[in-house]
This record gives C-alpha cells, sequence and structure tokens, in this order.
C-alpha cells in the first residue's frame, strides 16, 4: 500500500477541504442556532409556554411541526425558543470558566513561585473530583435552577482553562517583547494585561468553541436529574428529562429537544475541530 | 518503584483533604436536611432535637473538623436520611461502579483501538472520514439519552436485553446480560475520542525513523503495525486513559441512574436531591480517591508499555 | 484463526442475546414475586423511618397492634381485644395466644412495652403519644399477653392514630436490646409479619422469605396465613420510565410505582393488568396572606374561581387525579361530604367580576393593576414529580388568563417547605398525603403551627378552638361535628384552595392473581398485598 505519511498534494488539498467542509457544516449550525435564537418570536407558531389542554400529546403534523407536550404546548415553539437557554448556558459557563481559569492560571504562571505551587495544588484536588459529580453536589446545594446549574458548572469547570492559560504564559512570559516591556519600566498588571493575555486569546477561543458542547451536555445532564431550568422554561436537557415517561406512547416529546442538543453539540464540534485544525495542523489531536 | 509508589500515596493526602475541605464547605452553604428527611408531619421541636443530635446546630469548622478527625480512622459519619453508617453504606457500592467503569473502559479501548489503526493506516480514504464524522456524532449524545434509547430498542421494542438493574456477578448467564446495555452506555461515547486519538498517535510514530527501519527489514506490514507502531503508540493513549478517568466516573452516575445500577453515583444522586451531606460528602471524597488511585495504576501502566521508563 | 475468533464472538453474542434459560426462570417464577420500587427504603426500623416507601415494605415484616378494615375501623391484628376506661386515659390491650416472632420466641407484653419505649423516644411521628403532650406516662404488663396504657390526658385517638399504624410495629424486646441502633432495619429487622427480612442489597433489592408459622392475618382478608408466594423481591427502579419499560418487558411482576403516564402506556399493553384505587393525597394551593393583596376575601374568592381543578386532573395528573373540594381527600379519615357544597366552581367571569369589585383594572398587557401596582405573584412547587410540578405550571398558566403574572419556581420538597416556611413566596402549590383528618388539618391550618406547618400565616381563634375541641373532645359526636365546621371555614375562607387527589396506581402482570381481593379494600392495604396475590 501506498506510505501515509507522503500523501500526495492532491491528497493533502483534498483533506484541507474535507476538514475545511466539516467546519464550514458547522458553522452553518452555529449560525442556525445563533439565528433561531435571536428571531425566536418570529419563527415560533405559538407561545413556548401557553397549555392547550384539549390537545395534549398530539403527534407531529400539519398544525404543531414537532406535536405537543403532555401539557399541549408546542414542541416546535419550545424547541426554537430552547436555542435561547442553549446558548445562554454555553455563553454563560464557557465565560465563568475563562474568568476563573484566566485569572488564576495568568497569575500563577507570571508570579510563579509559592503563587503558582498552590494554584497546581487546587487544580489537582479539582482534577481528582469527577467534573459532573462535583457540579451535582453544588447545584443540590444550590437548591438547581438555570442560574445555579450554570454557576455550579462553571465553577466546577474551570481548571482546564487555568492549566492552558498557564501553559501559555510560561511560554510568552519569556519571549523577547515582555523582556522589552519589563524593561522600560512596565508594571506586572501591565504586561499581563496588554503583552501576555492577548497573545494568548487565539489558544482560549479555539478552546472556548471546544468546551462550549462539553458545557450544554453537563447542563443537560443535570436537567435530566432533576437540578436544571425550572419549568416552564424551554430548556432542552429539562424537556428531554419531562419527555423521558412518554417514550413509549409519544416519541416526539423528548426526541426532538434531544435531536437540537445533538445538532448544536455537533455544530459546535465541528466548528472547534476545524478551528484547531487551522491554528496549529501538525499537532491537531484528538478529533 | 517502591519508593514512587510510596511517594505518590504520600502526596495524595493533601489532595485528599482539599477535597474534603472543598466539598465540605461547599455543602454547607445552605439547606436544611433534617427537615428535608422529616417532612412537613414533624414538629419544630422535634426537628431541633435531631439536628443538635447530628451536630448541625454547631458552627461549620468545628463540625468539618471532627468530621475531618473521625475521617482519619475510617469513620465518615451516619447518614441523616437512614441511620446507618455512611462507609457501610458505600462499601457495597464501591464493587458495582468499579466493575461498571472498568468493563465500559475494556469497550472503549476494544472499539477504538482497532478502529483507530484502521483510520490510520487508511489515512484519509472513505474509512477515515466515516470515523470521524461518526465519533463527532457519538461524542455528541448525552449519555441518558443514549441510555434512553437502548432500553426502548434493546429492552422494550426487541425484548432481548434486561432493561435495568444488576441481575449477579459476570459469572452467571443472566448478571452477565444485564451488564450489557449500561456498559455500552458508558463505554461507546468515548471510544469515539479514543478512536481519533489512537489515529492521530499512530500517524505519528508511523512516520518515525524506526517504523521506516522496521518495514524496510521487509517485516510483514501487519507485524509493523502492531508490534512496533501501535506499541509505542499506547504510550499518549494511556495518559488520555488517566485524564478521562474523572469522565469515567462523572457517566458511571447518569449511566446508574438511568438503568438503576446499584453503584455509588446512583447513591450519590438520591442524596443530593435527599441533602444528605454525609453521603454526599462521603461518596464524593470516595470517588475523588477511586480517581487518584486509577490514575496512579495508569502511571504505573507506562513502565510496562515502555521499557524506558524507570520511576525514581 | 480469524474465522475462528468471528465464530466465537458471534457464539457469545447469541448466547447473550438469548433470553434467560426458561426452564430455570420458570421454577423460580412460581414461587417467587418480584415487586419493583420506585424508591429505594431509607431504613425499615418501624420506629425511625418517616418515609412512605420504607413504611410499606417493612409492614410485610413487623405488625402494629391493630389495623383499619375497609370502613376506617380499627380491627385486632396482634391484639385479640381491647378496653377504654371511661375518661379515655387508659386502655387495657390483650394480645392473641400463639403468636410467634420470626426467631421463633412467643410474642408477649414486655416486647410491646419495649417497643412503644422505643417509639415514644425515637420516633419523630409519635407527638401524640409523648408523655409531654400528655401521651403514654406509663406501661404495664400484668400478665403475658395483657398490656395497659395510661395516658397523661384522653386520647381518643390513640387507637386510629398510633396503635394501629405502622411505626408502631411490634418487635422482640431483646433485639431492640442487642441490636445496635445502627442496624435495625438495615442490616436486621425481627417481627410477625407474613415475611421475614432475609437481604438488603443497597441500591438493588430487598429479598424476604415467607413465614411459614404465621396464621393471624387481620379478619378481611380470605388468607390469614401463610401467604401464597415463598419469595418476595422488591426490585429498586427508581427511574420511571426505565419502570415502566420493566413492566412492558414482564420483569417485574407488579409494582405501585407507576406513573400517570406510564399508567397509559401500561393500559394498551395486553400482558399487563392497570388498577386505581383512592388515595388520601391532596395537593393544594395556599396563599401567604402577609401580602396586602390577599387581604381582600373578594381577591381570594376570584382566584379560587379562576381555578379549573378539571383541567389540572387531566393535564397534570393525566386522568388518574380527582378534583377536590375539600382539604382532606374522601377517602381520609372525617371527611365531610356537604364541604362540596362550598366549594368555589370554575367561573372566570365571576373571578374577573370579582377582581374589578375589588379594585383591579386589566392593564395594556393584559396584567390586572391596581393602585399602579401589577399584579405579579411568584409560586412555589415541588420539582421532584413530573406530575406535582406540572400541577403547578397549570395554576401558572390559569392565573395568567385571569390577568395574574405568575412566576413559577420548583424546588424539591425540603427546599420548597424552607421557603414556604422562611414566606419567601406568594403563592403555593403543595402535596401531602395523610389519612386520618383531625391532625393533618390541625397540622396545616392551626395558628400555632405558624409558620412551621400553616403556611398561610393566617391566624383564625374560631378555627383553632374547633381543632382543639376535634382532637380532645371525650365525646365522638362533638369531635365530628367540631372537624365539620373546620372543614367549612377553611374552604370558604379561600386562603387554601383544594386542588386535586390522585389515585393509587397499580401495573401487574396478568399472570399476578388475586387482585380482585385487593381491589376489595379502597387503599389496598399492606397484608392484602402480602396475602392475597396469587400466581394464577
Amino acid at each position: 500500500m501506498r506510505p501515509a505519511h507522503v500523501a500526495s498534494p492532491a491528497v493533502w488539498t483534498l483533506r484541507r477541504l474535507w476538514r475545511h467542509r466539516l467546519m464550514l457544516v458547522g458553522a452553518l449550525l452555529v449560525l442556525v442556532v445563533a439565528a433561531a435564537a435571536l428571531l425566536a418570536g418570529y419563527l415560533a407558531p405559538y407561545d413556548p409556554i401557553a397549555l392547550d389542554i384539549d390537545a395534549l400529546l398530539t403527534p407531529p403534523g400539519a398544525k404543531h411541526l414537532f406535536g405537543t407536550d403532555e401539557l399541549g404546548r408546542d414542541i416546535f415553539s419550545r424547541v426554537v425558543y430552547g436555542t435561547r437557554f442553549a446558548l445562554l448556558i454555553g455563553v454563560a459557563v464557557v465565560l465563568i470558566e475563562a474568568v476563573i481559569g484566566i485569572m488564576l492560571g495568568a497569575c500563577a504562571a507570571y508570579f510563579g513561585g509559592w503563587a503558582d505551587a498552590l494554584l497546581m495544588r487546587l487544580v489537582d484536588i479539582m482534577l481528582a473530583i469527577p467534573t459532573l459529580v462535583l457540579a451535582l453536589a453544588i447545584a443540590g446545594v444550590l437548591g438547581g435552577g438555570l442560574g445555579n446549574m450554570i454557576l455550579a458548572i462553571g465553577i466546577t469547570g474551570w481548571r482546564e482553562f487555568a492549566r492552558l492559560i498557564r501553559g501559555q504564559v510560561l511560554v510568552i512570559r519569556t519571549s523577547t517583547y515582555v523582556e522589552a516591556a519589563r524593561a522600560v519600566g512596565a508594571g506586572d498588571a501591565r504586561i499581563l494585561g496588554r503583552h501576555i493575555l492577548p497573545n494568548a486569546l487565539g489558544t482560549v477561543v479555539v478552546y472556548t468553541t471546544l468546551e462550549m458542547p462539553a458545557a450544554l451536555l453537563w447542563a443537560a445532564s443535570l436537567s435530566f436529574l432533576g437540578l436544571g431550568a425550572q419549568p416552564p422554561t424551554p430548556e432542552w436537557g429539562a424537556m428531554i428529562a419531562e419527555g423521558r415517561g412518554f417514550v413509549g406512547q409519544a416519541w416526539w416529546v423528548s426526541t426532538f429537544p434531544g435531536l437540537a442538543i445533538m445538532t448544536t453539540v455537533l455544530g459546535f464540534n465541528f466548528l472547534g475541530d476545524g478551528l484547531r485544525d487551522m491554528l496549529d495542523p501538525r499537532t491537531a489531536r484528538g478529533l | 518503584m517502591t519508593r514512587y509508589v510510596l511517594h505518590r500515596l504520600l502526596a495524595l493526602i493533601p489532595v485528599a483533604i482539599g477535597v474534603t475541605l472543598v466539598v465540605f464547605s461547599l455543602l454547607h452553604l445552605t439547606g436544611d436536611p433534617v427537615r428535608l428527611l422529616f417532612g412537613l408531619n414533624v414538629p419544630e421541636d422535634i426537628v431541633q432535637q435531631r439536628r443538635e443530635e447530628l451536630g448541625l446546630d454547631r458552627p461549620v469548622a468545628v463540625q468539618y473538623l471532627r468530621w475531618l478527625g473521625r475521617a482519619v480512622r475510617g469513620d465518615l459519619g451516619m447518614s441523616i436520611t437512614t441511620g446507618d453508617h455512611v462507609v457501610a453504606m458505600i462499601r457495597p457500592r464501591v464493587g458495582a461502579t468499579l466493575e461498571l467503569t472498568i468493563l465500559a473502559l475494556l469497550v472503549t479501548l476494544a472499539v477504538s483501538l482497532p478502529a483507530g489503526v484502521l483510520s490510520a493506516i487508511r489515512r484519509n480514504t472513505a474509512v477515515d472520514n466515516v470515523s470521524r464524522v461518526a465519533a463527532l456524532f457519538w461524542v455528541s449524545m448525552p449519555t441518558f439519552w443514549l441510555g434512553l434509547l437502548f432500553i426502548m430498542v434493546f429492552g422494550v421494542w426487541l425484548g432481548v436485553l434486561p432493561i435495568s438493574g444488576r441481575a449477579g456477578g459476570l459469572w452467571t448467564l443472566e448478571g452477565l446480560r444485564s451488564h450489557v446495555l449500561p456498559v455500552l452506555t458508558l463505554g461507546l461515547p468515548p471510544a469515539a475520542l479514543f478512536t481519533r486519538f489512537t489515529r492521530s498517535s499512530m500517524l505519528e510514530v508511523i512516520g518515525e525513523e524506526y517504523i521506516r527501519t522496521a518495514r524496510s527489514k521487509g517485516l510483514a506490514e501487519r507485524a509493523v503495525v502492531i508490534r512496533h507502531a501501535l506499541r509505542n503508540a499506547l504510550i499518549p493513549i494511556i495518559t488520555l486513559i488517566g485524564l478521562r478517568l474523572p469522565w469515567l466516573f462523572g457517566g458511571a452516575v447518569i449511566t446508574e441512574t438511568v438503568f438503576a445500577w446499584p453503584g455509588m453515583g446512583r447513591l450519590l444522586v438520591d442524596a443530593v436531591l435527599k441533602r444528605d451531606y454525609p453521603v454526599v460528602q462521603g461518596i464524593v471524597v470516595a470517588m475523588a480517591l477511586l480517581v487518584v488511585g486509577s490514575s496512579l495504576l495508569v502511571d504505573l501502566l507506562y513502565a510496562v508499555v515502555d521499557p524506558r521508563i524507570r520511576y525514581e | 484463526m480469524r474465522w475462528q475468533i468471528a465464530l466465537l464472538v458471534l457464539v457469545g453474542m447469541i448466547a447473550l442475546l438469548m433470553p434467560g434459560m426458561p426452564q430455570f426462570a420458570g421454577a423460580q417464577a412460581a414461587t417467587t414475586l418480584i415487586q419493583g420500587l420506585g424508591e429505594e427504603p431509607d431504613n425499615l426500623d418501624p420506629q425511625r423511618t418517616t418515609r412512605f416507601h420504607s413504611l410499606v415494605v417493612l409492614s410485610y415484616v413487623a405488625e402494629p397492634l391493630f389495623t383499619l378494615d375497609k370502613n376506617y375501623k380499627v380491627v385486632p391484628l396482634l391484639a385479640q381485644s381491647h378496653e377504654w376506661s371511661a375518661d379515655r386515659k387508659t386502655l387495657k390491650v390483650t394480645l392473641k395466644p400463639e403468636l410467634f416472632f420470626h426467631n421463633g420466641a412467643p410474642v408477649t407484653s414486655a416486647d410491646v412495652k419495649a417497643t412503644f419505649e422505643r417509639y415514644i423516644t425515637v420516633s419523630p411521628l409519635s407527638s401524640y403519644m409523648r408523655p409531654r403532650t400528655g401521651g403514654i406516662v406509663g406501661m404495664d404488663t400484668p400478665d403475658a399477653r395483657t398490656i395497659i396504657f395510661r395516658f397523661g390526658q384522653p386520647k381518643p385517638l390513640a387507637m386510629i392514630s398510633d396503635l394501629s399504624d405502622a411505626h408502631t410495629g411490634i418487635l422482640p424486646a431483646s433485639f431492640i436490646a442487642s441490636t445496635p441502633s445502627a442496624d435495625i432495619g438495615i442490616r436486621a429487622l425481627i417481627g410477625t409479619g407474613p415475611y421475614i427480612f432475609k437481604e438488603w442489597v443497597p441500591g438493588d433489592r430487598i429479598v424476604m422469605e415467607r413465614f411459614d408459622r404465621y396464621r393471624w392475618g387481620p379478619a378481611f382478608s380470605p388468607n390469614r396465613g401463610p401467604a401464597s408466594f415463598q419469595r418476595l423481591v422488591f426490585r429498586v427502579v427508581p427511574e420511571d420510565a426505565t419502570m415502566t419499560a420493566e413492566v412492558a418487558a414482564g420483569n417485574v411482576d407488579l409494582t405501585f410505582d407507576v406513573t400517570p403516564s406510564g399508567l397509559q402506556q401500561l393500559r394498551a399493553n395486553p400482558n399487563v393488568t392497570v388498577m386505581q384505587a383512592p388515595s388520601f393525597s391532596v395537593q393544594y394551593l395556599v396563599l401567604n396572606m402577609e401580602r396586602w393583596f390577599f387581604q381582600s376575601t373578594k381577591v381570594r374568592q376570584a382566584i379560587a374561581h379562576s381555578i379549573d381543578k378539571e383541567a389540572i386532573a387531566r393535564a397534570a395528573w393525566l386522568g388518574v387525579g380527582r378534583p377536590l373540594e375539600g382539604l382532606i381527600s374522601e377517602a381520609t379519615i372525617g371527611f365531610w361530604p356537604p364541604v362540596r357544597g362550598y366549594a368555589y366552581k370554575y367561573d372566570v367571569e365571576r373571578a374577573k367580576q370579582l377582581f374589578a369589585e375589588a379594585g383591579w383594572r386589566a392593564g395594556p398587557d393584559g396584567i390586572l393593576r391596581r393602585d399602579g401596582e401589577r399584579f405579579e405573584v411568584t409560586l412555589v412547587t415541588f420539582s421532584n414529580v413530573d406530575q406535582w410540578r406540572r400541577a403547578g405550571i397549570v395554576v401558572q398558566s390559569q392565573l395568567r388568563q385571569v390577568g395574574i403574572d405568575v412566576k413559577v419556581e420548583t424546588a424539591e420538597v425540603g427546599a420548597a417547605y424552607d421557603r414556604a416556611r422562611a414566606g419567601t413566596f406568594d403563592v403555593g402549590v403543595f402535596r401531602n398525603t395523610w389519612w386520618l383528618g383531625q391532625p393533618y388539618l390541625n397540622f396545616l391550618t392551626h395558628s400555632t403551627n405558624i409558620p412551621v406547618s400553616n403556611f398561610s400565616r393566617w391566624a383564625n381563634p374560631e378555627l383553632d378552638k374547633l381543632l382543639e375541641t376535634a382532637g380532645s373532645a371525650v365525646d365522638d359526636d362533638e369531635r365530628d361535628q367540631a372537624l365539620n365546621r373546620v372543614q367549612r371555614i377553611i374552604v370558604e375562607s379561600a386562603v387554601w384552595v383544594p386542588l386535586v387527589s390522585n389515585t393509587s396506581l397499580l401495573a401487574a402482570k396478568k399472570s399476578v392473581g388475586g387482585l380482585e381481593v385487593l381491589a376489595s379494600h379502597p387503599w389496598w392495604p399492606p397484608h392484602l398485598r402480602a396475602l392475597a396475590l396469587t400466581r394464577k
């Protein structure tokens, strides 16, 4: 067979195209989700929380595209409005993670010494506790609800960010322009804020895209366990959880929100995978 | 080697204490477990009496130190809901969880190693691309949804496998059958990730000098791939196993809930919903220790796979 | 080599997918009953547990002195006869002869005494019997079969509220003395019931073995012992959808923990029988009377008129609930049927008129306003059980129709009650199960129970006085009259709005016999569950 490591230019180009095609598909999916979130008011034919006692568990059809749930609410409208909550959860969780992670990681790497040792210890400790387990315990204590769930996942999931930023800053810290900035008398905060962090941000953006699907899946899991969004919020994880008692007689109730989660997560995965490839095609690992 | 193991074991102590501190302080921020336990039908004075019995009326710092003092002696306290020793409640469930996670890990590897190797040697062919897209699909699926789908298809529609529960050990047919769906639910989604990872580390290794040498010596392709390339590609894969261990235990929580599996994960979900602090604390700490212990084992695996590594 | 491995894998897969060996399963099935449990018991200690599922399971093992027949009359179980003193302060109970514990020891008055001593010290539910509240101040055992309870105050409800309650299941005195407290009900339990506690695999199953010497079942049971099934396995299946699937697949013989949605699904299954029976449960709405907008009687009545109970029963309970007119259900002891005439009927027009009379006008967004304030309220309800939460959502939607903007917040039971107690809610939708009227209504509405269990924060001296009479008057009629009046005042106040009572549900394989015997008794008591069921 043909040795795999000497791909012909044609194959190489094809491969890049294929990769970018996936990335394009991903970007398209994410765009669709974002558009649905923005235009939910126009797209959804019904009020997502309005009950219709005379149309309980209606199968998908012309009147209700995805059918109705056990309280007669239109599932298509709920799925459409659900995009808002999905994006809210994804963005908010990743934001909390990034803020905590960047602050801790950057400080640890820049100051080194005991600050670094302390952070790495903390990361060790946090890494030993499975994210879902800790988030579950915290969400349970906080009492569930959308905000509490976001907080629980956010304060559990920052450690990868911290490690990533720490590694980046360690490299950048010794670069010549940072040395130069220091030589002209710039302070710590200024060096960190103006010179080091902006250079590490590329990696952060890629990691953010990759972390988004994980945040969505964790949120769905917590909702499934009953610690997520408050009813009648049309949040997808909670919709699956509410509909799971009906799988035998009304498959559509939990199937459509399930597909919605899958599609959104898939979009972010394609996009993040492609971005990582572009940023560093040689060592692209994982997916 | 012994010194290394001892060193790692000693390093567990601060991690364990840190875990307990983090978990304890987070769990005591809110809530009234006794009222939750007794429900509405019990007068306030009786509830207060029970709170005092359990020491829940003292400052959190005092509660923590007392708990830690007992934990060192292997006593994780008493459950608020059952009145049983937390250790006695966790002990019979550790086996079920370990069994589930270990089997799931084996499934993950059994699927992903061959698939990854195949993707690597058939790089950029249809096989590779299908495996890539399939992998992304798999990791995009929520675990509990996959579990529910499995139950519907294999348990209800086809009726060929038990739906829930652990019917017995692996040595009985019924027991073995009851393991199939939970193990697949937990083991298949990470297989996607491992497949892609195996592929890329195989690709790196295949490009190395000694593989070319082996090939030029005229060794059969299969021998080259398996004996030389895969063996070296295993090292980063083992690292990945170590990194994914916490994820595996987290997934077990969901899987055990869906399949009514008598493991620690389900006990945790129960305890969280009933706010049984001592049990939640006990399980989170026990799971953290299991994760750390398994990572230690994974580290030791390096030595088996890669004879160049020596622990000093 | 390769095809050999492939063949091996194939054979292995076929073996795995092959349904379990039929002859083996068949031999076991005839003598074993597998019952699905939706919640794992916390422990099976009669005196310590407060959870419903624990009581149901431990009732197979430990028995109280008395039990209730289908007319809620107290009938003897371990007791043979009883005798009250005229002042209702002394109760003499004589045990049946020939009663044995599972360890072979005969049941004596000393065991009863030891059990009740334990009950009044450790049980969180023994407040009516505690010495401090005029309960048991002494117990005499003149002979091995006679026990005399001495009360500090008249305790006319003692037999029905405590002596026939599973929480007073009699345990051997020696067992209580010699067993560590953490072990009772978890690793060991000895009683007199039709089944012997064998093994508890945590998170998985509880196994019981038939007690062959059992002959003292209650008179209302056609089979007074021993039970038909040799083994009883309680399988813990906490996930609702999984339970439904297990019943549909025939892996569970019967369960009382099927959800309304599961019931709909199983009704169509030719291999499964489903049954319903009334329960004592009450789902009600309560207004926080500290809010200024609820001070107006007209506003409260308008809210009561806005609630369509039928819709809640249909949508939230998928048809297994029934609209409720009083704050206790028809199955509860002490229910007064005429209360139905005082309940506010669903009437949106009347509600709107009442709001208008109270000075509320609809704003441009359809929400009512008065003195520039929008009618916005927070509704707190439970999150754990689908149909409880759904009821809150239906109420939200109904109140929105008449112009009240409702925000729903759900929490699991404990957290929801925490909020109710703290007063950080406007409207609550809660649910209770309580089979005896007086203590329950006292608990929910007496002013001394503000804010612990009377969440309305509304004190009514007339109501208080009537509740006290209903609990302690020696004359039966006087107690009944007082309790009837209590029910009327509660409904008329519109501080509480009764919503629905659900039915108990059962789903069983067609091969399980004796269900008609179970159905002859309104709430399927534990003794019939243990003694009446057979394999067809």
